[in-house]
């Protein structure tokens, strides 16, 4: 399964999400999850591809340079297991992460 | 003054999920303190509670679910009871003149116990999300407030075994000085929590199980009673201005009389005759009730050895002889203690019971304790009695007395 296929995975399961919905140019922050949402989305992907994301700064963007930015991290930590990797995804749609936000 | 009267009650609760159910299990005195199954039974010296039979996922999606402890279900649902109930049109109503007022214990217990299992235990590397949402003591009022858009004051009371009493009380002080024009009110508690249990446990508050019939393990008054045996639930009430409720033609379940609330300032845990005394005197002296008004009592009863000789000693100190011919009902003894629930529930049996004339039971009371010598309405309810105010006591760890009186 591919990572976008198991982030779409985790979307449709805890979100109750369409699948349909779920095209690689599709927006994060278009989905109708709040910021709060997002903060255990976080928590979801990290569970799942067991990474971890930094502590601030993150933007997943769409559906594609969210699994382009977790490929990232799995690389990145897999080589330097005890540092939390990548800062900054590309983003066209931010993606808030900030749970006051 | 304005008066102010209850027009909604909801209860999720262990004698069950309405009102009808309640008080019909209360009033025929069926216990629901049963044993717990769960992988950690076993390490409890009496493995006994009052639990609710209640599914979050019948109430919640499951995102939304994900964020609320099981206390703040409870609340939620038992909120939306009242409100459908009192036919309550939030629209139509000052949302900035509407309060929450919510009294907890332990918040979010269930939660903070798997957190810290997950941490401590499992040597998990990160914590659930929303743990801290989900623990936060002020959880469910808050949730009410969202829930229901209600931007008046939104006030979570935390004092141990009297927290639904004071929330219940101080909404009807801002009620009645016109502060507010409904309130939201109760309790919720969802102490079931291993970690919870195992220090109600360690305190030597827990009433030992009878062998013969675990459901029977609480009995206030008696004199082979051993201590309470902890429950869950809420239950709460819309309160509203008694005026306001009858100009829009609402069913008037009840009206609160009376609130005193006094600090014993003495022990930790070790309650007073004094401080209970004079809780009682001031909810008659709020209201400008003559003790002689009292109907029956709705008694704090939690079973235990210092609570229940020193709440009948109270009960002689404020209606003398008196007392003595005064119906006293202890309902703890079937549907648990619900911390700082309790008040809520209790005070809602209460008023159920009064709508019904009836006079509920103290169950699993054989011989009474001989310093335990009042009317407790032993085993049998009594219908019929006519009784129309109700006194209702909650004292707590900590010495807050409070006590509530209400009417039909």
């Amino acid at each position: 399964m591919t990572t976008i296929e198991r982030l779409s995975r985790i979307l449709v399961q805890r979100y109750k999400l369409d699948p349909a919905r779920l095209a690689p140019d599709q927006a994060l922050g278009a989905l109708g999850i709040d910021s709060l949402g997002m903060v255990e989305m976080l928590f979801f992907i990290e569970e799942e591809f067991n990474v971890h994301f930094p502590s601030e700064g993150i933007t997943l963007g769409t559906l594609e340079e969210a699994a382009t930015y977790i490929d990232g991290l799995i690389a990145e930590q897999r080589t330097a297991p005890q540092k939390a990797a990548v800062q900054r995804a590309p983003s066209a749609r931010p993606a808030s992460v900030d749970p006051s936000a | 003054m304005r008066r102010v009267a209850v027009t909604g009650i909801g209860l999720i609760s262990p004698l069950g999920n309405s009102c009808a159910q309640a008080l019909d299990n209360a009033a025929a005195g069926r216990s629901a303190i049963r044993r717990i199954e769960a992988s950690w039974s076993d390490r409890l010296a009496a493995p006994l509670a009052a639990c609710v039979r209640f599914q979050g996922e019948e109430h919640f999606p499951p995102p939304r679910l994900r964020m609320l402890d099981r206390v703040s279900q409870f609340a939620l649902v038992a909120a939306g009871q009242a409100i459908g109930a009192a036919q309550l049109d939030l629209a139509a109503a000052d949302r900035a003149r509407v309060g929450v007022f919510i009294g907890t214990g332990m918040g979010g217990a269930l939660s903070n116990d798997e957190g810290y299992l997950s941490l401590y235990r499992d040597n998990c590397e990160r914590m659930k999300p929303f743990s801290i949402l989900m623990g936060m003591t002020n959880a469910p009022a808050a949730w009410i407030g969202i829930e229901h858009d209600l931007s008046g004051p939104n006030l979570t009371y935390s004092t141990a075994c009297s927290s639904a009493a004071v929330a219940t009380g101080e909404a009807w002080l801002r009620l009645r000085r016109g502060e507010i024009d409904i309130a939201i009110v109760g309790g919720s508690e969802a102490p079931l929590a291993f970690g919870a249990m195992k220090a109600w446990e360690a305190l030597r508050t827990l009433a030992s199980e009878d062998p013969r019939n675990p459901a029977a393990s609480c009995k206030p008054f008696a004199a082979n009673r051993s201590g309470l045996v902890l429950g869950e639930g809420a239950a709460i009430f819309v309160l509203e201005d008694r005026e306001r409720a009858i100009a829009r033609g609402a069913s008037l379940q009840g009206e609160i009389l009376g609130y005193g609330l006094v600090a014993d300032a003495a022990h930790i845990t070790r309650p007073t005759v004094a401080g209970q005394a004079a809780a009682m005197r001031a909810a008659l002296r709020s209201g400008e009730i003559a003790a002689e008004a009292i109907d029956c009592i709705n008694a704090h009863g939690t079973g235990t050895q210092a609570n229940d000789s020193v709440e009948t000693a109270a009960l002689k100190e404020v209606f003398g002889e008196r007392a003595y011919r005064i119906p006293v009902s202890a309902t703890k003894a079937i549907h648990g203690h619900l911390l700082g629930a309790s008040g809520a529930l209790e005070l809602a049996l209460a008023l159920l019971a009064l709508q019904q004339d009836v006079l509920l039971p103290t169950m699993h009371l054989e011989v009474p304790a001989a310093d335990c010598d009042l009317d407790y309405v032993p085993n049998h309810a009594r219908r019929g009695a006519g009784a129309r105010t109700v006194m209702s006591s909650s004292f707590a760890f900590g010495g807050t007395n409070a006590v509530l009186i209400a009417a039909q």
